[in-house]
């Protein structure tokens, strides 16, 4: 997969329903295809992905169709537009357009708004997780990189379903650091289990991001080691019972999960506020908190949603 | 039917060119008209295999119908997922594409994309049900030295990967050069849990490479398994007729 299959400023023709995309620029390119950046026939901005294996782009699509509208008014994965074919110098090859999500990645997030941002972005990735949970699928590859916080409304979105498996299948696309199998943990079975141990070492990576090379440069996993750290290193104090909670199998489902993280969120926000009294001269403002404060009322009204529907 | 559905598979993970035996390419051309599909993976790991060596990992792949990659040692595992992952359904997309010409007169590529989604569903389910058999060839020369451990790693993840399938596997070992005076050494012969222990001692400072008699061997040791006498092995499951009774 040495060249890219599109070109900035091509027109990619839809073969079956003749709608045409304008590309903008490549924006990634994984295992299965490549991402896009285009302009449709409406003038608007989408993402496309393409790739010459039609089998995962069918795949990939339906999946994405189906979670479509599950959620009661929240988009839990990118809305697709359309699906088609079209002829490039490597042969035919097979696309999918869908929303452009926008958003800044977690790390400069957290960066940007704060720590005590964390608990309340892992509790929307909660909710996104049990919604799909409930639908019979596991996200799989669930990584820093796929998670996007659209600023405007503090809320994050999760991108590339390419590793969306049925529960009871083998997990489709995973990352090492991600993957409860290949810390020797548990199997690489689709299961609410595998994205809630991804979670954790999300959560162990957005706290300390060091100690992710620290604990893979040997090469080989060592499982040990990591839970060693988390539970030396200061900065995991609140967060041990909820990691060790889902490594020690105590916490199985999502929503228990969701329920261990409430008081933290609570914590976090007393914490902040102790911090921020002495030095004001943060560039921080008003409007953080208050796009805090409704992005944290939007997680507790959802909840109450899930729990109630 | 689709239950009895076997593929057979040889991996090859070489690392430079066959020096010494048969032609490799002979050997997978031969492999592929007994129903066996020949993947190869050249490792680069900061060296280069050379042009030839190149060259010859795409030849074999495509004398025996098989995909080739050039990766580094850590791409590796997810390297042999994805090969074998994808000539699976590789081949029963070929068999049901039979089946849509029959029926239909056209292929899932000339079915509407709406449409095709059904059918690679169908693809991918059946790709998970079906019995797999798989000899991983791997080239032990000197060279190979540094990228054993990187090998074991990803043969353990591709052991994950294996067992969460619905259908059965059986996973052999195969290594070239063999101990002295030998072409070729069966690490582990067909199991679903191999030993890999084997493995990091099998390194051979001389004999050649001779991918050629490995990719032979490992031919006989599939035909073997799929025409001789059914041996007793808990690993296999819910095998009610012949096992050979729809080979792909």
């Amino acid at each position: 997969m040495s060249s890219s299959l599109l070109r900035t400023g091509q027109t990619v023709a839809g073969l079956w329903h003749k709608r045409c995309y304008l590309v903008e620029s490549q924006v990634g390119s994984g295992a299965v295809g490549e991402v896009y950046r285009v302009q449709g026939p409406d003038g608007k901005t989408y993402a496309l992905k393409i790739s010459l294996q039609s089998s995962e782009i069918a795949l990939e699509h339906r999946t994405l169709q189906r979670i479509q509208g599950v959620a009661r008014g929240v988009n839990l994965g990118p809305l697709v537009y359309d699906v088609d074919d079209v002829a490039t110098p490597h042969g035919k090859a097979f696309f999918y357009v869908m929303e452009w999500v926008r958003g800044r990645d977690l790390p400069s997030f957290l960066q940007l708004r704060g720590r005590h941002w964390t608990p309340v972005l892992l509790l929307q990735l909660c909710n996104c997780l049990e919604l799909l949970h409930a639908e019979g699928r596991c996200f799989g590859d669930l990584k820093v990189e796929n998670c996007l916080v659209d600023e405007s409304e503090g809320r994050l979105r999760l991108v590339d379903f390419g590793g969306v498996t049925p529960f009871g299948r083998g997990v489709k696309e995973y990352t090492e650091w991600y993957d409860r199998a290949w810390w020797g943990q548990g199997t690489r079975a689709a299961d609410p289990g595998y994205d809630l141990f991804a979670l954790t070492m999300l959560t162990v990576q957005l706290i300390a991001p060091e100690l992710r090379a620290q604990a893979t440069a040997a090469g080989t996993p060592n499982f040990a080691k990591v839970a060693k750290h988390v539970l030396q290193e200061p900065a995991y104090a609140h967060w041990r019972p909820l990691l060790q909670g889902v490594w020690s199998g105590r916490i199985t489902e999502t929503s228990h999960f969701r329920q261990m993280l409430t008081p933290l969120l609570r914590k976090s926000v007393e914490a902040e506020k102790r911090r921020r009294r002495p030095a004001s001269s943060r560039r921080r403002d008003w409007t953080d908190w208050l796009l805090f404060g409704s992005a944290a009322l939007l997680v507790l009204v959802f909840c109450q949603f899930f729990i109630l529907g | 039917m689709w239950g009895n559905l076997t593929m057979k598979q040889i991996l090859l993970i070489t690392d430079g060119c066959s020096n010494k035996g048969a032609d490799p390419v002979q050997a997978a051309m031969f492999a592929r008209r007994l129903g066996i599909t020949v993947n190869v993976i050249g490792i680069l790991d900061g060296g280069d295999l050379g042009s030839a060596g190149r060259q010859e990992v795409t030849e074999i792949a495509q004398a025996g119908g098989g995909l080739s990659r050039i990766v580094e040692a850590r791409q590796l595992a997810m390297t042999m997922q994805m090969l074998t992952k994808h000539t699976v359904q590789m081949t029963i997309q070929q068999v049901v594409n039979k089946e849509l010409r029959g029926l239909l007169g056209t292929d899932a590529e000339g079915l509407p994309p709406e449409k095709r989604s059904e059918v690679a569903e169908m693809v991918d389910r059946l790709g998970d049900e079906a019995q797999m058999r798989l000899v991983l060839v791997i080239d032990t020369s000197a060279s190979m030295h540094d990228k054993l451990p990187a090998v074991r790693e990803a043969i353990r993840d591709l052991q994950i990967g294996l067992q969460v399938r619905k259908g059965g596997h059986l996973l052999a070992i195969l290594t070239y050069p063999g101990a002295p005076g030998m072409e070729t050494q069966v690490i582990t012969d067909f199991t679903a849990k191999p030993d890999l222990a084997g493995l990091m001692n099998s390194l051979q400072a001389s004999g050649g490479t001779p991918t050629g008699p490995a990719i032979e061997k490992a031919t006989r040791m599939l035909s073997q398994e799929l025409l001789g006498e059914p041996r007793d092995s808990k690993d296999r499951r819910d095998e009610g007729g012949p096992m050979n009774a729809y080979v792909v």
